[in-house]
């Protein structure tokens, strides 16, 4: 048997985890989310889920990912067949590599347009646009949703797209150490530096236009931070703050037991796991919370900034931001900077959507790294091609809603029931805590098995119900128009076809290892 | 829209407890290293 790859430095796992975990998200959504939920009050069901889901399912998932490395398991097939005896087992686990396989289809192309934007901020292809409809007319025709004069069709878009997977496939066929861990060591700093610079620019800003005194960095603080009690009993927040969390940690994707699997029998999960919370939460609460709902405000106003804020993450981050990098002197540095940084963020996270997979394909069927990462990568683009022609249709979306928002509680919910209860209370405590560098409080065994589990059951629910009492519910089709209907039942029909293959793999899998194991 | 006394509070409070949090495991993470 040849030996797995490990993990060469215990700051580059860090880095790698962080790195899974800070995504576009914690610049674009968390902001978003505690501006439009109570501002400062937000932070406390967001800090109590965090106690109560974040950090139990993280050390959960990082345990049973270092528990399976021992077997050589580095995806939860092995790991779910170890812990659960049981012939469903395995078949379940391929659920943790074909939703971060179903994420990272998907999620690429979102990446891309980062890279797409910071190439556009360099060479001033938006400059001149000063209103918020072009701006916006601009990102829906690069998108090819809607005719523009600068684009033709999609073709820039699926440029953008095909490096953004190039370079993805690039750095996953150097393995974990040579590639993932290396690129960890290079994004990571530069994020936290580009970020740094551009907070330092945006609190210099102060009131942009004397003539508009409550347009102002100040204000735009207060717009999240100031809290609204009376919110507090509202049951949103706290569905909001709980799912902020749980997506903000890149929890139920599969990703970090397959990190943790190349960790050692003795190595430190607990300390680790939580060094890789506080990495992401100062890059989301800190960094993320200080630019861009504060730089809105100022140049845009309270109004605006809440209407941007109201219509999404992507409108406040591509739409918003570009117009308003425009106004400030060498805008075109801190614009390219701005989508740098959620460039960093977007690959250092879709090349750990892509590990389980590959280390899937190169356990079970012996694959070589570098033809694992090209079979990947056709698959990307295969299965990718859709989402960027069927984007106005909602194609893009029905896969977030699925896979992104129900699959990813589901399987987080399958997770902390396997561990913490089919492989038992005694076991997951002892697993968590050996060779730990810190003291895990006790009271955290009885949160692992009961609390968090039921808040999963809670958020699921909640999720399902918000979805299907509102206007446009994405289950019952409701805000669908006619046309869009047949690119939607493909959408459903692909992300059960590539589960439907991920289990028929696992099968193949399983009748290759018992023919080897009869040869033998 | 000026900041609040409940606003600096929770500013000052999650800012201060998230950076202290993360200076520590840090540290800590690095002069640790792998145990084998």
């Amino acid at each position: 048997m040849t030996e797995r790859e490990r993990w060469a430095t215990r700051i580059g796992l860090v880095l790698a985890m962080a790195g899974n975990a800070v995504g576009l998200g914690n610049f674009l959504r968390f902001p978003r989310q505690a501006a439009l939920n109570g501002g400062g009050t937000f932070m406390i069901p967001y800090i109590i889920s965090l106690v109560l889901l974040g950090l139990p399912l993280i050390w959960i998932e990082w345990s049973m990912g270092r528990y399976g490395g021992q077997f050589g398991a580095s995806t939860t097939v092995g790991m779910f067949e170890k812990i659960w005896k049981h012939r469903f087992a395995k078949y379940l686990g391929s659920l943790g590599f074909t939703i971060p396989l179903l994420i990272v289809i998907f999620y690429t192309y979102v990446e891309s347009w980062t890279l797409a934007y910071a190439f556009f901020s360099l060479t001033k292809w938006y400059f001149g646009i000063s209103d918020m409809a072009q701006m916006n007319a601009f990102l829906r025709g690069f998108q090819g949703i809607v005719g523009h004069g600068l684009f033709s069709g999609v073709m820039i878009s699926v440029i953008f797209w095909i490096i953004t997977v190039c370079l993805n496939v690039f750095v996953i066929s150097g393995g974990i150490a040579r590639g993932i861990e290396r690129l960890a060591k290079i994004a990571m700093p530069l994020l936290f530096v580009f970020a740094g610079i551009l907070i330092v620019r945006v609190f210099f800003l102060g009131t942009p236009d004397p003539a508009l005194p409550e347009n102002s960095v100040a204000a735009g603080m207060a717009f999240i931070w100031n809290p609204d009690f009376s919110r507090l009993g509202d049951m949103t927040i706290w569905i909001a703050a709980a799912g902020q969390i749980f997506f903000t940690l890149s929890i139920g994707q599969g990703t970090i037991p397959c990190y943790a699997s190349y960790l050692r029998k003795n190595d430190d999960t607990a300390l680790t796991g939580l060094s890789t919370v506080s990495a992401n939460e100062f890059a989301e609460v800190i960094l993320g919370g200080s630019i861009a709902i504060p730089i809105s405000v100022a140049f845009l106003g309270i109004a605006a900034t809440q209407q941007i804020a109201a219509q999404g993450s992507f409108d406040l981050g591509f739409v918003a931001m570009p117009m308003i990098f425009q106004k400030l002197p060498m805008g075109f540095i801190f614009a390219t900077m701005w989508f740098l940084l959620l460039f960093f963020a977007g690959v250092t996270s879709s090349v750990a959507l892509t590990q389980p997979l590959m280390a899937f394909l190169q356990d079970s069927f012996g694959v070589a790294r570098r033809h694992a990462a090209l079979v990947l990568g056709a698959i990307l683009i295969l299965f990718g091609l859709p989402n960027v022609y069927f984007l106005k249709y909602g194609y893009l979306d029905q896969c977030d809603f699925w896979i992104g928002t129900i699959g990813l509680a589901a399987f987080a919910f399958v997770e902390s029931v396997m561990f913490a209860w089919i492989f038992g209370g005694k076991n997951m405590w002892e697993e968590l805590t050996r060779g730990a560098d810190i003291r895990i409080p006790r009271i955290f065994y009885y949160v692992m098995r009961y609390v968090t589990p039921l808040c999963l059951g809670v958020l699921l629910v909640a999720w399902v119900w918000q979805d299907i009492t509102s206007e446009s519910s994405i289950i019952l089709l409701s805000g669908a128009g006619e046309e869009s209907r047949p690119f939607l039942w493909f959408s459903r029909a692909s992300i059960a076809g590539i589960i439907a293959a991920g289990m028929a793999l696992v099968y193949l899998a399983s009748k290759r290892r018992k023919r080897k194991e009869a040869v033998r | 829209m000026t900041m609040t006394t409940g606003g600096y509070v929770f500013l000052i409070v999650c800012w201060t407890v998230i950076t202290i949090a993360f200076a520590y495991c840090t540290v800590r993470t690095i002069r640790g290293g792998f145990k084998e």
